[in-house]
């Protein structure tokens, strides 16, 4: 795997997986290895890992709760009565 | 269309219809049951008007599970909904309240202790593609095939030309918003679950009903849309994001 190339295409291949900590040790450490070195690895690294972490971002979105919980128990309430009948 | 897609999805409810324990075992406390569950263990059922030999005792615990385990996914259910909807609220709400009104139903089906949240994602999404007649077949939404790492790379070459980092100058959560709303369904549902809702593959591939390879190879292509969508933006922002020529 001297290849430059070939190592860049293995390592773009293999990032998300880095990312997502589904990589094993081994082959992380050679990802990160080839990282420290390829600049431009770096960066599509990089860039994957800022959009992750936008996305992330929106799980601190959290919508109005209270009302929506009232009306769900509200449905819930009706559909119970409307079973018994 | 390598990533399973073309397999008929299989159902998972087998796995939430194992055998629940003795509802009379359960111990119910009055002040863990929502509203309607306390009104109705006064005397009548709630969860059981699908059932009229259960007991009293027994709707009761029924209630106090629902109230104790499903209720509490509200928030996230809410947030996944509003996803699905591409950020439509009122759809959003009544997409909600329909997915907790099926999963009341079928709440005497669920294990306590199963994995509740994605059982309500599974219940929210089929009942959004039901009511949005996408179900019927998936059809092949997904752009032409391009090169894998196009957009990442376009990113370096426009990160290299600027003297800070493009996602830092662009306030990209607007566009993040109608990205995600813009990608078909199936990579949407999939990349709100792991990248948003923070859920692992094997719970994901749960929810969706599709095996974790599937996961996989739906959740990189979202992602990819996903930033090529925000270079996109990046450009329409005035940033030169692909290389001259």
């Amino acid at each position: 795997m001297s290849d430059p190339v070939v190592r860049c295409r293995l390592t773009t291949r293999s990032m998300w997986d880095y990312i997502d900590g589904r990589l094993s040790d081994t082959r992380g450490e050679l990802l990160r290895r080839h990282v420290a070195e390829c600049a431009r690895c770096r960066g599509i690294l990089e860039f994957h890992q800022r959009v992750r972490g936008l996305l992330l971002t929106l799980c601190n979105d959290s919508p109005e709760v209270p009302a929506l919980r009232d009306r769900v128990i509200a449905a819930l309430r009706g559909d119970a009565i409307a079973g018994r009948e | 269309m390598s990533d399973g897609d073309r397999r008929a999805p299989r159902p998972m409810w087998s796995r939430w219809r194992a055998a629940r324990r003795s509802p009379s075992t359960a111990s119910v406390k009055r002040s863990s049951l929502p509203r309607c569950a306390r009104n109705n263990q006064r005397g009548g059922a709630v969860i059981s008007g699908m059932d009229t030999t259960m007991t009293a005792a027994a709707r009761a615990a029924l209630d106090a599970q629902f109230a104790a385990e499903a209720l509490p996914q509200l928030p996230h259910v809410a947030r996944f909904a509003r996803m699905l909807t591409g950020g439509n609220q009122a759809d959003a709400d009544d997409l909600v309240q329909d997915t907790f009104l099926r999963a009341y139903k079928a709440w005497p089906k669920y294990r306590p202790g199963g994995m509740c949240r994605s059982w309500l994602f599974t219940i929210c999404r089929n009942s959004y593609l039901r009511e949005a007649g996408r179900r019927s077949r998936v059809v092949s939404l997904e752009p032409p095939a391009m090169d894998a790492e196009v957009a990442a790379s376009n990113y370096v070459a426009a990160s290299h030309r600027s003297p800070d980092l493009l996602l830092d100058r662009v306030d990209l959560r607007p566009a993040l918003q109608k990205a995600i709303a813009a990608l078909p369904e199936q990579f949407r549902s999939t990349l709100v679950l792991v990248d948003v809702e923070g859920r692992p593959y094997e719970e994901a591939a749960v929810a969706l009903e599709v095996p974790i390879g599937t996961v996989r190879s739906r959740l990189f292509r979202a992602r990819r849309m996903l930033q090529q969508s925000l270079l996109a933006h990046a450009e329409d922002a005035g940033y030169r994001v692909r290389a001259a020529g």
